[in-house]
């Protein structure tokens, strides 16, 4: 389990996207032409190979009238990651028990980790030709620093810390924002994947946030999945072939009857 | 469409495993099954399955982001990872198939080497399993992962296994009718005949899947099913898959059953030939119709 976390509070956040922009600078990563979600101000659309972060808007309708939820989207890094369980070459691995992380130079490039990820966070580059996805800046945070976005947040609704302090900070969150009427708030990444290290404080249900509420690590019914796939190979396989001879031997035996046989049999 | 991370090399590559696979499985039991060994119906699967499985590997590569790191798959120890143990089946297959191709290739002169038969049965029954492996890996591959329509049941594996098979008898059919291999008429007609009980098998598995995605309490999970029953794939499931790959060979087989015409005839390639492009269709349509509701925890924008 994790030691350090980040807590990003949804309902502190005011969308001014400086989170992607620190991120961009920190990381390196290059610009691309981008375009705006009509209707919001999300920018880019999504998570990409050059962009690990992003801010989602969504736009949510219930008794207290319509309003926006804001989600900042970027690797949880799980502690039953998906994409790790599924790397067929170990690139993708935890660092220090805490950190997921990607070897540049072990990658192949074959996108399992791409699909495995409940969260999208992961994404293939095409001029390396591998996968990149954000990395809670494990090179500032190992000197001391917190990461690059919470360095930049200006409301507060990002934080970095001991996870156990911050889990207490967002549970009495969670009860300011009930007490204020928002019944659905709660905290996501608690347990979830076995513990998130990034940790949200929810002005909702998860799903309005694009959230799923249980997500399962891709390989949760791997042993299923061989038993149905190997039994239904031995069944399905057998079953035809056994009731066609079957009904040809007999069929012999009936008539004792000697079959030819032709052609090399 | 939301963005394609694997594509057409993918499905294709899919498409190849479970016709080598299939074709492989199907031989070796139609033997087993029948008590007497069908040299020819062998001979031509493991001249096929061996050259199928390197072009499939030779895909497997070329679609890798960095295809020269391809070694690093198999100096890694990751049997937990679906697609480093399809990998490692891959490459021993092809080893346990180069053998069976010399073994094959020395029996065609009536050579027979001391041995020879303990060793045809070990490596025959290892083919069996490693073409097993093959057929179901590529389907628990996809069903290890957050693409809804590929992870939401567990009926993906059932059903890829069993067009593998059905694929299998038809390029059996078809294989040794354009070697001029001589496949009895009594193993022609069972091979059609388990084609279409294959044929029937898949319609109810693909129907069970579909049914299963419609009402699955999975958050997208019906989105999903109304991109393939709909659009943006409809048109290919239907048509490619239903009529072209299921209906139409199942109505072929009946036919041929009634009428009977000589095995030779080139009629009778129809039905084999039509289920080889409904099993194409069908990889697309699942490949495809998996990444087109992004992924679990982030719904398109």
């Amino acid at each position: 389990m994790a030691k350090n976390a980040m807590l990003i509070d949804t309902s502190k956040c005011i969308a001014c996207r400086g989170c992607q922009v620190a991120c961009k600078e920190w990381n390196d990563l290059r610009a691309g032409k981008t375009k705006m979600i009509p209707g919001t101000y999300q920018n880019p659309p999504a998570i990409a190979a050059n962009t690990w972060t992003i801010v989602r808007y969504s736009e949510k309708s219930d008794d207290n009238g319509t309003r926006w939820l804001f989600r900042k989207e970027q690797c949880l890094h799980c502690d039953q990651a998906s994409c790790v369980e599924v790397c067929p070459t170990g690139a993708m691995a935890k660092h220090y028990d805490e950190f997921v992380e990607v070897d540049q130079e072990w990658c192949i490039g074959c996108r399992y980790c791409v699909q495995a990820c409940p969260f999208g966070a992961v994404q293939f580059d095409e001029t390396t030709g591998t996968v990149k996805k954000c990395t809670l800046c494990i090179d500032r945070v190992l000197t001391g620093l917190e990461p690059a976005c919470v360095k930049a947040c200006p409301s507060g609704a990002l934080s970095f810390g001991d996870r156990e302090k911050l889990l207490t900070v967002a549970r009495g969150r969670v009860d300011t924002l009930r007490a204020r009427g928002s019944g659905s708030s709660g905290v996501y990444g608690k347990d979830e994947l076995g513990g998130l290290k990034v940790i949200y404080i929810l002005n909702g249900p998860p799903v309005a946030y694009g959230l799923a509420p249980n997500p399962q690590v891709a390989t949760a019914s791997l042993s299923s999945s061989w038993l149905s796939g190997l039994l239904a190979t031995g069944v399905l396989a057998s079953l035809p072939f056994w009731f066609l001879f079957r009904r040809k031997r007999e069929l012999a035996a009936e008539t004792q009857e000697v079959l030819p046989t032709t052609g090399g049999e | 469409m939301d963005e394609m991370v694997w594509g057409w090399k993918i499905t294709a590559y899919i498409w190849i495993a479970g016709l080598a696979g299939g074709t492989y499985m199907c031989a070796i039991l139609v033997n087993l099954w029948d008590g007497r060994w069908h040299r020819e119906s062998v001979r031509a699967a493991t001249f096929l399955t061996v050259p199928l499985l390197l072009i499939g590997a030779a895909l497997l590569t070329a679609d890798l982001g960095q295809p020269a790191r391809f070694w690093h798959l198999l100096a890694a120890w990751r049997p937990g990872s679906p697609m480093w143990l399809g990998t490692y089946v891959l490459v021993l297959g092809s080893i346990v198939g180069g053998g069976l191709i010399i073994h094959e290739a020395i029996d065609a002169f009536k050579v027979r080497l001391p041995g020879a038969d303990t060793l045809e049965f070990l490596v025959t029954w290892l083919g069996l399993i490693f073409a097993a492996v093959v057929a179901t890996y590529v389907a628990v591959l996809l069903t290890s992962t957050s693409r809804v329509f590929w992870s939401a049941t567990p009926l993906l594996p059932a059903l890829f296994v069993v067009s593998a098979l059905s694929m299998g008898a038809a390029t059996i059919l078809i294989f040794t009718r354009f070697l001029n291999l001589q496949l009895s008429e009594r193993m022609a007609t069972r091979l059609r005949q388990a084609d279409a009980i294959f044929v029937v098998f898949e319609l109810a598995i693909l129907a069970a899947l579909m049914v299963t995605l419609v009402f699955s309490s999975t958050p997208l999970a019906s989105k999903a099913a109304q991109d393939i029953l709909i659009a943006p794939l409809g048109p290919a499931f239907w048509l490619g898959v239903v009529v072209v790959g299921l209906i139409a060979p199942l109505i072929i087989e009946i036919l041929v059953e009634r009428i009977k015409p000589k095995t030779m005839a080139p009629v009778m390639l129809v039905g084999p030939i039509l289920v080889l492009i409904g099993s194409l269709v069908l990889r697309y349509v699942v490949v495809f119709g998996g990444q087109t509701q992004a992924w679990i925890s982030r719904p398109p924008v």
